[in-house]
C-alpha cells in the first residue's frame, strides 16, 4: 500500500492531472462566445483588472469584505505552500542561501515561512468551513463544498504535523522526488506521516481538474469575458 | 410559488408543446447544446465555488426571501442536472455533488424561478468570477422554450411584433394618428409646428418604445422637441417602432429576427445612425448583440441619451432647469442601460442640466438594483411576485426622500408606479427625455 502511494500512484496522478486539465480547458474554449457580454464600466486594461483580481481578490474586497479576509488568508496560505513546496524540497530548506543566508538561517526561515503558510491555510480553511456551516451559505452548499474544504484541511493538518510534531527529513524527500522524476525504483521506506500527507495531496491533484477547484482557471476565463469591452467610442467623453 | 401562465399555442415561435415524457427525454441534450454555444453558461455551470457573495446582492432573493431566488441556488436548479449528466466523471462525482436527473417537476421549478430572475446582472458584478446568472437565465429560458414552455404574455408580444413590428400591436394607420395627435398637442403647448416624421428618408432613424405613443407620450414629445430644436432631420420607421427586443430574454431566433428588421429598416430609410429610445434591454440587444447577430454593420448605433448629452454639451440645444420646478429628482439606473449598456454618466449629465435638484440613490450606477420587472416580467398574473421583486427598489427610493423618480426604460416605467403605490410612496415617475422636453428652449 505504502509502496503504491509513493511508487505508482504519483505517475497516475500526474497523468490524470495533466490530461484532466487539458480536457477541461479545451472544453471551455470549444464553447463559443458569440456576443459581447462584458459589464460596464469597462476597464481600459482588462489584463490589469484580472491581475488585481488574482493578486488582491478585488471584487470580493469591494463587495464582501468579511469573506475577503477569510478567503484571502486561505488562498495566500495555499499560494505560499505551493511556492514553499517547490523551493523547500528542491533546496531541502537551503533555498535562502541563494539570498546570502547561512544554511542554518535558511532552515529557520524556511520553517518560519512554513509556519506562516500552514497557519494561514489552516485557519483560513477552518473559517471558510465554519462560515459554510452557518445560515445563509449553508443554503447554497452541496456535499462536495464541504468535502473540498475537509480534504484541504486534512492535507494542511498533516503537513503542519510534519513540520512540528513528526519532523520529516527534507533531504530524504528531496532524494525521493529525484528518484521519482528519474523513474528510478523506490525501494526504501518513507515516514508514515509523509505518506499520508502525500496520499491526500495526490487525491486533491487528481480531483482538481474535475471539480469546482478549477475556478482558478475557469473563474478567471469568465472574469475576462465580463471585463473585456468592445472598445466602441462614446459620442461624448464624460 | 407564483409562475406566469404558459402559452397553449406557441405560434409564431418555431417550437411546439411537448408532453412530459418527451420534455424529460430531450432536456439534457438541449442543455449540452447550450453549453457548447455559450462559454459563459458552461463556466457558470462548472466553476462556481459557492462562496455566497451573490446572496445579498440579489433583489429577487431580498424581496421574496425564497432561497431558490439566490443567484447560485437558482443556477443550481440546472447545475444539479449538469453535474449529474454532463460534467466529466459525472457518473462518479455527480451524486455527491448534489446531482439530480431531469423530471417534469424540476422543469416546472425552472419555469417558476427563471421567470423570477430579472436578468439584471447584479450577481455578475459582485461575483469574484463574474458568473452571470442572467446568462444562465437566458439559456434556461431558451431551453424551456425549446421544450415548449413559454409564458403566454411573451408569446403575445412575439406575435404582435411579427404582425405589426411592435409589442403593443399598433398598425401603421394608428401610429400615424397618434403622431398627428402628439404633433397637435405640441402645437397647442408651444405654438410651433414640431413634426414626428414617419418613414421618411433621414440620417437618423429613431426607434422608440411602442408604449411611448400611448402611455409615455411625454418621452416621445421630448425626443421630437429635441430633434426639432437641434434642427436635425430624423424619422421613425413604422415597421419597427419598438426598441424592446424580447428575444434577448428567452430566444435567440426572435432576437435575431428583430435585430435584422431593425437593420433592414435603417437601410431602407438610408439612415446612417440608429438611435434607440428609452428601453433598457432593447439598448443592450442593439448595442451589444448586433455584431454577433447580424454583423458586421456599417450603421452607427446610439442611445437617445448619448444624443441629448451631446447636444447639451455642444450647445446645440438650450435647456432651462427652472422649467422642471423646485422638486427633488432622483435617478433609477435601468440595469440594461447601466451595467449592461454603458449609459451611466450621460443621464446624469443631462439631469444636472434639466433639473435644479438631483439626488443619487444608494447604491447607484452599475451597482443599482432592478425595478423588479426586468427581463419582461410584466405579466398581470405574477403581480404578487412583481411587488416583492420591487421591494428593494421601493426602499432605495424611500431613502432618497425625492419627489420624483426618473427611470428611462419602458419596463421600469410600467413597473415602478405600481411598486410605489403598493409600498405607499407618494412619488412621481417618468422617463428622462420627458424632462428634456419640458426644459428645452425652442
Ligand atoms: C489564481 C488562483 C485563485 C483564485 C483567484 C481563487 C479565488 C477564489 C475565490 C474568489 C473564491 C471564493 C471565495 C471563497 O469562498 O473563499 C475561492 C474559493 C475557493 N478556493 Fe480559490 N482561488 C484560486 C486558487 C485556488 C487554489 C489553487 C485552491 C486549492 C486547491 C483553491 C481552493 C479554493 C476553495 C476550496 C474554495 C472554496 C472555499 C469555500 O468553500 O468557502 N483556490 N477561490
Amino acid at each position: 500500500m505504502k509502496h503504491f502511494v509513493v511508487g505508482v500512484l504519483p505517475y497516475l496522478t500526474f497523468l490524470i492531472l495533466v490530461f484532466g486539465l487539458i480536457y477541461r480547458i479545451r472544453g471551455w474554449y470549444a464553447s463559443k462566445v458569440k456576443y459581447q457580454l462584458n459589464l460596464f464600466p469597462a476597464p481600459d486594461t482588462p489584463g490589469g483588472e484580472i491581475l488585481k483580481e488574482i493578486l488582491f481578490f478585488k471584487t470580493l474586497y469591494r463587495f464582501e469584505r468579511p469573506l475577503w479576509v477569510m478567503s484571502y488568508g486561505f488562498h495566500l496560505g495555499i499560494f505560499l505552500i505551493f511556492i514553499g513546496h517547490i523551493a523547500g524540497i528542491a533546496f531541502a530548506g537551503h533555498q535562502f542561501t541563494l539570498f546570502g543566508a547561512t544554511p542554518e538561517q535558511s532552515e529557520k526561515l524556511s520553517f518560519a515561512f512554513g509556519m506562516l503558510a500552514g497557519t494561514l491555510a489552516f485557519f483560513g480553511a477552518l473559517a471558510l468551513l465554519l462560515r459554510r456551516l452557518s445560515g445563509q451559505v449553508k443554503q447554497v452548499s452541496d456535499p462536495w463544498d464541504y468535502i473540498d474544504l475537509l480534504l484541504i484541511l486534512a492535507i494542511v493538518t498533516t503537513g503542519n504535523a510534519m513540520r512540528t510534531l513528526a519532523p520529516v527529513e527534507l533531504f530524504a524527500v528531496k532524494k525521493y522526488f529525484a528518484d521519482l522524476f528519474s523513474l528510478r525504483p523506490i525501494n526504501y521506506e518513507l515516514p508514515t506521516a509523509f505518506v499520508i500527507h502525500y496520499f491526500f495531496g495526490q487525491i486533491l491533484l487528481m480531483y482538481l481538474p474535475f471539480s469546482k477547484l478549477l475556478h482558478l482557471a475557469g473563474g478567471l476565463i469568465n472574469k475576462a469575458i465580463i471585463l473585456t469591452g468592445d472598445g466602441k467610442a462614446k459620442l461624448l467623453k464624460l | 410559488m407564483n409562475a406566469p401562465q404558459k402559452a397553449k399555442d406557441l405560434a409564431p415561435l418555431p417550437y411546439r408543446i411537448l408532453d412530459d415524457e418527451e420534455k424529460v427525454r430531450k432536456a439534457v441534450a438541449i442543455i449540452r447544446e447550450k453549453a457548447a454555444e455559450s462559454r459563459m453558461f458552461k463556466l457558470a455551470m462548472e466553476c462556481c465555488t459557492k462562496c455566497g457573495a451573490c446572496i445579498n446582492a440579489c433583489h429577487s432573493y431580498l424581496g421574496t426571501e425564497d432561497p431558490y431566488n439566490i443567484p447560485t441556488k437558482r443556477a443550481d436548479l440546472v447545475r444539479s442536472v449538469y453535474k449529474q449528466e454532463i460534467m466529466p466523471l459525472s457518473g462518479v462525482l455527480g451524486k455527491v455533488a448534489g446531482g439530480i436527473g431531469v423530471s417534469a417537476e424540476l422543469l416546472e421549478k425552472w419555469f417558476t424561478y427563471f421567470y423570477q430572475c430579472n436578468q439584471c446582472r447584479r450577481c455578475a458584478l459582485v461575483c469574484p468570477f463574474g458568473i452571470d446568472t442572467a446568462e444562465v437565465s437566458i439559456m434556461v429560458r431558451q431551453i424551456l422554450a425549446e421544450l415548449g414552455m413559454v409564458p403566454r404574455f411573451t408569446v403575445g408580444i412575439v406575435k404582435n411584433m411579427a404582425n405589426t413590428g411592435n409589442n403593443m400591436g399598433i398598425a401603421k394607420p394608428a401610429l400615424l394618428d397618434s403622431c398627428e395627435f402628439l404633433e397637435e398637442e405640441m402645437y397647442e403647448e408651444t405654438g410651433i409646428k414640431i413634426r414626428i416624421p414617419v418613414d421618411e428618408e433621414a440620417d437618423i432613424m429613431y426607434v422608440p418604445s411602442s408604449a411611448d405613443f400611448f402611455v409615455n407620450t411625454n418621452t416621445m414629445i421630448g425626443v421630437a422637441k429635441m430633434y426639432h430644436a437641434a434642427g436635425i432631420k430624423w424619422t421613425i420607421p413604422s415597421e419597427i417602432i419598438e426598441a424592446a427586443n424580447f428575444g434577448l430574454f428567452f430566444d435567440e431566433k426572435v432576437m435575431k429576427e428583430h435585430n435584422r428588421r431593425l437593420l433592414d429598416c435603417a437601410k431602407k430609410l438610408k439612415a446612417k445612425k440608429i438611435v434607440q429610445g428609452e428601453c433598457g434591454h432593447g439598448w443592450r440587444a442593439a448595442r451589444m448583440y448586433t455584431d454577433g447577430l447580424n454583423g458586421p454593420v456599417d450603421v452607427e448605433i446610439r442611445h437617445i441619451h448619448e444624443e441629448a448629452a451631446y447636444f447639451i454639451a455642444r450647445g446645440i440645444i438650450k435647456v432651462d432647469p427652472e422649467k422642471n420646478g423646485d422638486i427633488v429628482y432622483t435617478y433609477h439606473d435601468p440595469c440594461n442601460l447601466a451595467r449592461a449598456g454603458d449609459i451611466i454618466e450621460e443621464p446624469r449629465f443631462i439631469l444636472r442640466h434639466v433639473v435644479k435638484n438631483f439626488v443619487e440613490m444608494t447604491p447607484n450606477r452599475e451597482e443599482n438594483f432592478c425595478c423588479g420587472a426586468g427581463s419582461g416580467l410584466l405579466m398581470e398574473e405574477i403581480m404578487e411576485t412583481r411587488m416583492k421583486l420591487g421591494k428593494v427598489k421601493a426602499e432605495q427610493v424611500k431613502k432618497t426622500g425625492a419627489d420624483y423618480v426618473v427611470a428611462p426604460c419602458s419596463i421600469c416605467k410600467a413597473q415602478l408606479p405600481l411598486v410605489f403605490e403598493y409600498y405607499n410612496l407618494p412619488v412621481e415617475m417618468s422617463g428622462l427625455m420627458d424632462l428634456v422636453g419640458k426644459a428645452i428652449i425652442l
